[in-house]
C-alpha cells in the first residue's frame, strides 16, 4: 500500500471502525435472527425461512429499523437540547452562560467567516439558515424515516403473527395505535436517553484518559465544557 | 478530505438502501 493510502485510512480510522463493526453486527444479526424466527416456524409446523429469506423480510428490518430510529433520535436531541440546556461540569455540555445560537462571530459566519469556512457558512440568507441546522436536518430525516420504516415493517411482521394465529390483520394506521408499535419504540427510547443521561452525569466525575469525550484526568468536576 | 468524504456518503447511502429495503419488503408483502 503507498504511504498516502495507508495514512489516509489511518486519519479515519474512527470512522473505519466503526463501519466494519456495524456491518460485522448487522451481518451477526441476520444469521442468529433467521435461527431464532426458524426455530419460531417449526413449532408452528411451518418451513424454515433461511438467512435469505430472512433478511428480505419485515421481520428482520422492523427489529433494524426500530434500533436504528432511536439512535438518530439520541443523537437528534443530544445535538439540538445542548444548544439550550446545560450540566455544569459536564464535557458533553457547553458552558453555562453560553446558551443559545450564539452570535455570527463566535460561530465564525457571515462576514466573521474564514477564507477556508465552508461557502454556505459565508453565503448568509438561507443558505446560511440550512447549513446551520443541516446536523439536526439530517439526524431528524434519518429518524423519520426510520421510525416511519419500522411502523412498515412493524405491521407486516405483526399480520403475519396474526395470521398465523388465525387472527384478522390490522391496518397501519390501527397498528400505530397498538402496543406492539409502542413496545418496540419505547423500548429503544428509554434505553438510549438512559444512556445520554449517563454519559452527562458520569463524565463529570469519571475521566478516560486520552478520550476526546472526557475531560482531562486532573481537571476539576466543576469544569464544563472543556474535552480531553 | 476526499476519505471521510466518501465514509459520510457511503453512510448515507447505507441507511437509504436500508430504509428503501424495508419500504419495498413491506410493500410486497401487505
Amino acid at each position: 500500500m503507498s504511504g498516502g493510502a495507508s495514512r489516509a485510512l489511518r486519519e479515519s480510522s474512527l470512522s473505519l471502525v466503526f463501519g466494519v463493526l456495524f456491518l460485522a453486527s448487522l451481518v451477526g444479526q441476520a444469521f442468529v435472527g433467521a435461527a431464532m424466527h426458524d426455530e419460531d416456524l417449526a413449532s408452528a409446523g411451518l418451513e424454515p425461512l433461511g438467512v435469505g429469506g430472512y433478511v428480505t423480510s419485515s421481520v428482520f428490518w422492523v427489529d433494524v429499523t426500530e434500533n436504528w430510529q432511536s439512535e438518530f433520535l439520541q443523537f437528534l436531541l443530544f445535538i439540538t437540547l445542548t444548544v439550550w440546556f446545560v450540566q455544569r461540569g459536564s464535557p458533553e455540555s457547553k458552558k453555562v452562560g453560553q446558551r443559545g445560537r450564539e452570535s455570527d462571530e463566535e460561530q465564525l459566519v457571515g462576514e466573521h467567516a474564514r477564507p477556508d469556512s465552508p461557502s454556505w457558512a459565508r453565503a448568509g440568507g438561507w443558505r446560511l439558515g440550512v447549513y446551520s441546522r443541516s446536523l439536526s436536518l439530517v439526524m431528524g430525516a434519518i429518524f423519520v424515516g426510520s421510525w416511519l420504516a419500522q411502523s412498515a415493517g412493524g405491521v407486516v411482521a405483526y399480520n403475519e403473527e396474526q395470521l398465523r394465529e388465525r387472527h384478522d390483520p390490522v391496518t397501519w394506521t390501527e397498528y400505530l395505535g397498538m402496543p406492539d408499535f409502542w413496545d418496540r419504540t419505547l423500548q429503544n427510547w428509554q434505553s438510549e436517553l438512559l444512556a445520554v443521561l449517563a454519559m452527562v452525569v458520569l463524565a463529570i466525575y469519571l475521566r478516560e484518559r486520552g478520550s476526546p469525550e472526557s475531560k482531562p484526568v486532573g481537571l476539576p468536576h466543576g469544569t464544563t465544557a472543556v474535552e480531553g | 478530505m476526499r476519505a471521510p468524504l466518501v465514509i459520510f456518503l457511503v453512510t448515507l447511502a447505507v441507511i437509504a438502501a436500508g430504509l428503501a429495503t424495508t419500504f419495498v419488503i413491506a410493500g410486497l408483502h401487505r
